[in-house]
């Protein structure tokens, strides 16, 4: 009886507690703007509120729902109500409407429109869905400043065939297209040509463009396994000469092709192109980008004219990734020279990953004296190492990564060794040393270790980061780069890659990946993967070829 | 030396450098000039006022923000909520002292403190549940039937249907 009383009295004393807890609670004491700051903190700009989601599962929608103080709060602040993604497997007849209504719940009392919409639609095609105005997806086009739009290829095309009266993006600054391959029979396979025809077509001929005043960033993404995109400009269309960013690193075009977009984009400071092959078209015409501060070229081969005929003198960072197996750096170097450019970032990685000197590094070392980093699979020169240890050449180098044969590495340490040491009064700021060496038997092994050895001390006599190892292919191209898988299968290690989307195929055979985008996707570590299963994807792949 | 009063009347005494990273009471010394006055904080206790004259002391010497400086680090500031090791050790206090020290920082305008405040209690929230941060913080679902109706109709919107 007492204790059962004493229970009860302990209850009401707890309840009571809780009560004055809540009461108290420190929370309350903070005025709504602070709260307010601290609910902006919480944003990711990396993940905008994204429908459809699991209730109370997307941030920061679950702020609306803790209290009826923080959800006046939340509700009242446009800053976190500005980003929006809308992302959905395949087209319905309702997308518009749920989308439009996913708009006005996020609206709010603050009229909070998103400025920065994503829209992305998986690949499968339903026939029976039409699609005469995917603009209806974008419910306030005339208050977005970002617009990123990865749909079926058709519903692209409506997009850019529209009318562009109809539709105000008058602040629009960046847009994105992003066109994937569909899928076919549980297959990922290319659009056919007619369709990419009409999306060239509907390019060429967008009126929509001509609206668009302010956007200064595009991007087009559109991959095909086994075709360039044959984007050919032969009209100047008006968004060109207002861009500074333009990213075509997601579409494969001849670079007669690149070379006429970029003639009409005057303005640009930051480039990104995915090019290929082009030895069968006329000759290039010399052509200059004035304010060209960053390009990043993906499928580079020696002897195109892409380097030949560019003039970039503001031109600070170049990252190239070569795809075929001749590797060379003359029109890179002719390209400096007539410029005049201070290079300060230069990657140069080659598709296959192989450890060798390639042509031209010694001009090369001597043209750029800006250079802070140096990222490639090239071996550096016996003299050229000399002249680095002594500040000779590079005197500003911050990041070295570069190929070292085994019998270099000793060589390689050297000249590190004598770089940190600064026995001549330079000013060293190196800070990352890679140096990348080739997969090799156990008495390579042997000389690694060694060449380790030696550098144990760095990190903590200079505080130096540095590696000496095996670089998985791609691990560090450039975005925009498709050679990124090594396999290592039973007959031992070897690399796929290159440009025929053969290794995404056994990838997403394996992996049952809907779909790997070979632009952005890396992989870090070695995969095994069959004979038996290389054989059945074979066909798969051969079957896609046109 | 400047002479601080805090709400429950106990006096601080501190240097200069360290006491002006609060732009109200640099501002006061300012208006005041030169003189042996005591400053009264009467919205600041003295534990609070001195985890804030720890705070003020290590970073003593750094660049104050400018109003440049943070517009700038107004587009910076929701996208990082990364705090530096020392600060995080400083912030880790019971949830009491967090909001308390926060309230100091904002009135007495420190803004680095204010934001390792607000990026902490940022940090504590981020990615939880309704439910999750209504027991963290000792908060009461008091909605309305009208607000929870609302609140139904969104994430029937919101969902996957």
């Amino acid at each position: 009886m007492i204790v059962d009383d004493l229970k009860a009295q302990r209850s009401t004393a707890v309840a009571q507690a809780d009560r004055i807890r809540t009461a108290f609670a420190p929370h309350k004491r903070l005025p709504p703007e602070l709260l307010s700051a601290i609910f902006v903190y919480t944003l990711d700009p990396n993940q905008p509120l994204t429908f459809p989601m699991k209730p109370n599962k997307s941030w920061p929608w679950p702020l609306r729902a803790v209290c009826s103080r923080w959800r006046q709060i939340a509700i009242s602040d446009r800053r976190l109500w500005t980003s929006m993604a809308f992302s959905v497997e395949k087209w319905s007849q309702d997308l518009s409407v749920r989308l439009l209504c996913a708009h006005l719940c996020t609206i709010g009392p603050c009229k909070s429109f998103p400025t920065r919409l994503a829209i992305e639609v998986g690949g499968s095609l339903d026939h029976r869905v039409c699609c005469n105005q995917p603009h209806d997806l974008v419910a306030f086009p005339s208050k977005l400043k970002d617009l990123s739009l990865s749909l079926p290829l058709p519903y692209l095309n409506a997009f850019l065939a529209s009318d562009s009266s109809e539709y105000n993006y008058a602040f629009l600054e960046s847009l994105s297209i992003d066109c994937r391959p569909h899928r076919m029979r549980g297959s990922w396979a290319d659009w056919d040509d007619d369709t990419v025809s009409q999306f060239v077509d509907s390019f060429y001929t967008s009126e929509l463009f001509g609206g668009m005043l302010n956007l200064r960033k595009l991007k087009i993404k559109f991959f095909r396994f086994f075709s360039p995109i044959p984007l050919c400009l032969m009209e100047p269309l008006s968004p060109w000469d207002q861009l500074i960013e333009l990213d075509l690193g997601g579409m494969r075009q001849r670079s007669m092709m690149a070379v006429n977009i970029l003639r009409r984009c005057e303005r640009l400071e930051s480039c990104r192109l995915w090019i290929c092959d082009d030895s069968e078209s006329m000759e290039i015409e010399e052509f200059a980008l004035l304010h060209l501060r960053f390009l990043e070229v993906t499928g580079h081969s020696p002897g195109d004219l892409f380097f030949t005929q560019l003039i970039a003198p503001s031109l600070v960072e170049l990252r190239v990734c070569v795809t075929t197996d001749e590797h060379d750096l003359i029109d890179i170097l002719s390209m400096i020279r007539r410029s005049g450019s201070s290079l300060r970032v230069f990657g140069y990685i080659t598709n296959d990953g192989v450890i060798a000197m390639v042509s031209g590094i010694e001009e090369f070392l001597e043209l750029t004296p800006s250079l802070v980093e140096f990222d490639s699979f090239t071996i550096l020169p016996q003299a050229s190492l000399d002249k680095l240890s002594q500040f000779e050449l590079w005197p500003f180098l911050e990041v070295w990564r570069c190929g070292v044969a085994f019998s270099g590495i000793d060589a390689f340490v050297d000249a590190i060794k004598a770089r940190l040491a600064n026995t001549v009064g330079g000013s060293n700021k190196l800070r990352d040393v890679w140096g990348r060496i080739p997969s090799g038997s156990d008495s390579d092994d042997v000389r690694v270790e060694a060449g380790l050895k030696r550098m144990e001390n760095f990190p903590g006599t200079y505080g130096l980061g540095f590696k000496l190892a095996e670089d998985p292919i791609g691990e560090n191209s450039p975005s925009g780069s498709i050679s990124f898988v090594a396999f290592s299968t039973c007959l031992g290690s070897f690399c796929i890659s290159g440009s025929n989307g053969f290794p995404l195929i056994l990838f997403c055979k394996r992996y049952e990946q809907p779909w790997v985008d070979p632009l952005t996707f890396r992989i870090n570590e070695r995969i095994e993967i069959s004979r038996q299963e290389i054989a059945a994807a074979v066909p798969q792949a051969l079957s896609t070829l046109p | 030396m400047v002479l601080l009063v805090t709400s429950d009347n106990e006096q601080f005494t501190t240097e200069k450098d360290i006491v002006e990273r609060s732009v109200l009471i640099k501002n006061m010394l300012e208006d005041v000039g030169e003189s042996d006055q005591p400053i009264p904080l009467p919205n600041v206790s003295s534990s609070v006022l001195k985890k804030v004259l720890e705070y003020c002391e290590h970073h003593r010497g750094e660049p104050l923000p400018t109003a440049d400086s943070e517009q700038s680090q107004d587009e910076t500031r929701k996208r990082t909520t990364d705090i530096s090791e020392w600060d995080q050790k400083f912030i880790t206090v019971d949830q009491e002292m967090l909001f308390e020290i926060i309230l100091a920082a904002n009135y007495l305008d420190i803004k680095s403190l204010l934001d390792v405040g607000c990026k902490t209690v940022a940090n504590m929230i981020k990615g939880k549940t309704p439910e999750e941060i209504r027991k963290l913080f000792n908060i009461v679902n008091d909605f309305t039937p009208e607000e929870e109706a609302q609140i139904k109709k969104e994430n029937e919107w919101a969902e996957d249907r």
